[in-house]
């Protein structure tokens, strides 16, 4: 694995010009450039805010930013898995074609998706101090998060994309699985509106412990706890090494089966 | 020397699925069965293959669609891997497989050349370094800003090309793409894998075009049924895959003949050959062609200005009055070089029946290097009706001859140059 990581940072001029390719194809061509991407979640915003403050009446203060600082990391971790999915038999052209780690197509899909993510603080930052949330140290540890949902998100890339090319369901299924996760997770809810006998249950799924982290370092100016902490790390690690794993198991027949 | 490219052992299997598409469905299914691979079986494209390539060695590799040459080369280039054996490999490989894969067409040719390099495995500074080289060497400054969706097919092979070429590996992997271009354009290219060759870098060429092999190999290697055969002199290794060309073609030849036969005996329409490439009524037949040398052996390479001769064996089966014998001879591009027959030869034949042969010769054969495709037929006397058709049946290649260094056009006609001064 370390050998293989050698090799990908050899290959790093061809991760940033993949991801400098895939920002200027989106952006390329449209008048409103790189703001299409803030478009999305705005709309989210304002869809959900009528939902459920006006309609469904979520008692949840500053639902906005309750929803924003949610919301955010989780169209990090959908889009990644969603445009990685397909990295591979998407570009079977290249995987036939060309020798270069095939590791990098999921890493620059991901990679790409952290950059739209990091911009869209450039509206998150602006709306927390419009609602006067109080910002302080605690955000010290906003890029550690950050760090581990990348690897977490990686972990799962590599693992959908090499059983995509096998299985052209899994596609599908991730769309699905996506949706559910949606609504498993703290994101248009507050945590503690789920029953207290499932809660322990609950907390199993990730998505959970990231999203509340963030929520907690943005919104309330609390920190994470050592031991959350150790935690974010290891669902990171485990999903990079497990994710690889399977990847490089799959990836010597990729070139045949695409 | 060293050794820039090791085979050892490699074989190779691929998995020819029985479905179009692996679903979960049909996976599960199987393996609540407890029949793990039901739906796909096994192949070997490659079996035991050794090679051993010298740095500064410039080799190729020939053999009919499906040998499993293009596999090869892709093991070296690390796009497969192997299911057995193993490949060493010492330098940086280049592949030339596919032109502009990995072209973004809504990208300028500039932003292409960065993000195709870089799947080379270069870095920025290495292509800054090469940019201005490889925009040149493509003739498209003017559009170089353009995005790359304005380009017409022609500009589009130009800049994959000059990217891959102008890269500086130590291994350059080269897989049929010297086809592709104009001749202006292949004549660049030949240039500059000469060039390459000088400074001592390793090539591996996968060509049909038998004459470029033998113009710029060393050695070569044929595949065949995913086995390999190696000669030391490429010109043998070059006369065994002809033979072997021909063998199934002889081999094609009389199943045809037992269909025949199976045919008549059942009162069915004797036309009804497998191939599409002949046809006719079949009174008359061809069961045999051969080509021989200026010393009487059978070959099918030759040199530009040799003599060579055709020998078509036939068989009559009842009496047919005056037939035609007729050859015709194309260029690997599809021109039609020549098409002389018995008739207009004014080699009259009464009749035939029974079994016999014809001989054409050429006492200065004039067609330049390359591979060249071959037409055999037996017409009747007003050549309207075919007792035996067999379109573009063989192929010869040849090879240039040290005596004649002509090299433009097609063919080489004898003749001199005269220069008088005029006298003042």
């Amino acid at each position: 694995m370390i050998s293989k990581l050698k090799e990908i940072y050899r290959f790093k001029y061809l991760v940033y010009s993949l991801v400098s390719r895939d920002l200027k194809v989106k952006y390329k061509g449209s008048i409103l450039g790189f703001f299409w991407s803030l478009l999305n979640p705005l709309v989210m915003l304002i869809v959900y805010t009528v939902a459920f403050k006006y309609i469904i009446r979520i008692r949840v203060e500053n639902f906005p930013i309750f929803f924003l600082c949610a919301f955010l990391p989780w169209s990090f971790l959908s889009s990644s898995l969603s445009m990685s999915v397909g990295s591979i038999k998407d570009n079977g052209n290249l995987v036939k074609k060309v020798y270069f780690p095939r590791e990098v197509l999921p890493l620059s899909m991901v990679l790409s998706n952290l950059v739209q993510f990091l911009l869209t603080f450039l509206i998150l930052i602006p709306a927390l101090l419009l609602f006067k949330i109080e910002l302080g140290l605690p955000l010290l540890f906003l890029p550690l998060v950050i760090i581990f949902q990348t690897a977490f998100n990686l972990g799962l890339s590599f693992f959908l994309s090499s059983l995509n090319v096998f299985f052209s369901d899994v596609k599908h299924l991730l769309e699905i699985f996506l949706q559910v996760w949606f609504w498993l997770t703290p994101i248009i809810y507050p945590i503690k509106l789920v029953p207290e006998r499932f809660q322990s249950l609950y907390k199993l799924n990730p998505s959970v412990l990231f999203v509340e982290s963030y929520r907690n370092l943005l919104m309330n100016n609390i920190g994470i706890s050592l031991s959350n902490c150790v935690v974010l790390f290891l669902i990171g690690l485990f999903s990079f090494v497990l994710g690889h794993m399977v990847f490089n198991h799959y990836n010597k027949r990729f070139a045949e089966e695409i | 020397m060293m050794e820039a490219v090791k085979v050892i052992n490699v074989s190779k299997k691929f998995r020819r699925y029985h479905e179009k598409t692996l679903n979960i469905k049909y996976a599960a299914l199987n393996f609540l069965k407890g029949k793990k691979s039901s739906y796909y079986d096994d192949f070997y494209a490659l079996k035991n293959i050794n090679l051993n390539i010298k740095a500064g060695e410039t080799v190729g590799i020939i053999g009919e669609n499906g040998s499993g040459k293009s596999t090869l080369l892709k093991l070296i280039a690390r796009i497969l891997f192997p299911d057995g054996g193993h490949i060493l490999t010492k330098g940086k490989i280049a592949t030339l497989i596919e032109l502009g894969a990995g072209f973004h067409t809504e990208l300028s040719g500039k932003e292409n050349i960065y993000v195709n390099a870089s799947l080379l495995g270069f870095k920025k500074k290495e292509i800054e370094a090469k940019l201005e080289e490889i925009i040149d060497f493509s003739g498209l400054e003017n559009f170089i800003d353009n995005p790359i969706k304005t380009y017409s097919s022609g500009m589009y092979l130009r800049l994959g090309f000059s990217i891959a070429i102008n890269v500086n590996p130590d291994i350059l992997l080269i897989d049929e793409i010297l086809a592709v271009g104009d001749e202006n354009f292949q004549k660049k290219c030949f240039e500059k894998i000469d060039k390459f060759k000088n400074e001592g870098k390793t090539i591996i060429l996968v060509s049909h075009d038998l004459a470029v092999i033998e113009k710029l190999c060393d050695r070569v290697f044929l595949i065949d049924n995913g086995k390999q055969y190696y000669r030391e002199n490429p010109v043998d290794v070059i006369s065994e895959y002809h033979k072997i060309l021909f063998k199934k073609r002889k081999f094609a030849l009389r199943s045809n003949q037992d269909e025949f036969a199976q045919d008549a005996a059942l009162q069915k329409k004797p036309s009804s050959a497998s191939e599409s490439n002949r046809w006719g009524s079949r009174e008359a037949e061809i069961t045999a062609i051969e080509f021989f040398n200026d010393k009487n052996v059978e070959s099918f390479i030759f040199k530009t200005g040799d003599f060579l001769k055709i020998k078509i064996d036939y068989i009559a089966k009842k009496k047919v009055e005056k037939p035609v014998f007729g050859i015709a001879i194309y260029r690997e591009d599809g021109i039609h070089l020549c098409g002389p027959n018995t008739k207009t030869g004014n080699c009259n034949i009464d009749f035939i029946e029974g079994e016999g042969s014809i001989e054409y010769m050429m006492n200065s054969m004039p067609f330049l290097p390359g591979t060249y495709l071959f037409t055999v037929s037996i017409y009747d006397l007003p050549l309207l009706h075919a007792y035996d058709h067999w379109e573009r049946c063989l192929t010869f290649s040849v090879v240039e001859n040290k005596r004649i260094k002509e090299k433009f056009g097609a063919i080489y006609v004898p003749s001199e140059w005269r220069h008088y001064k005029r006298q003042k």
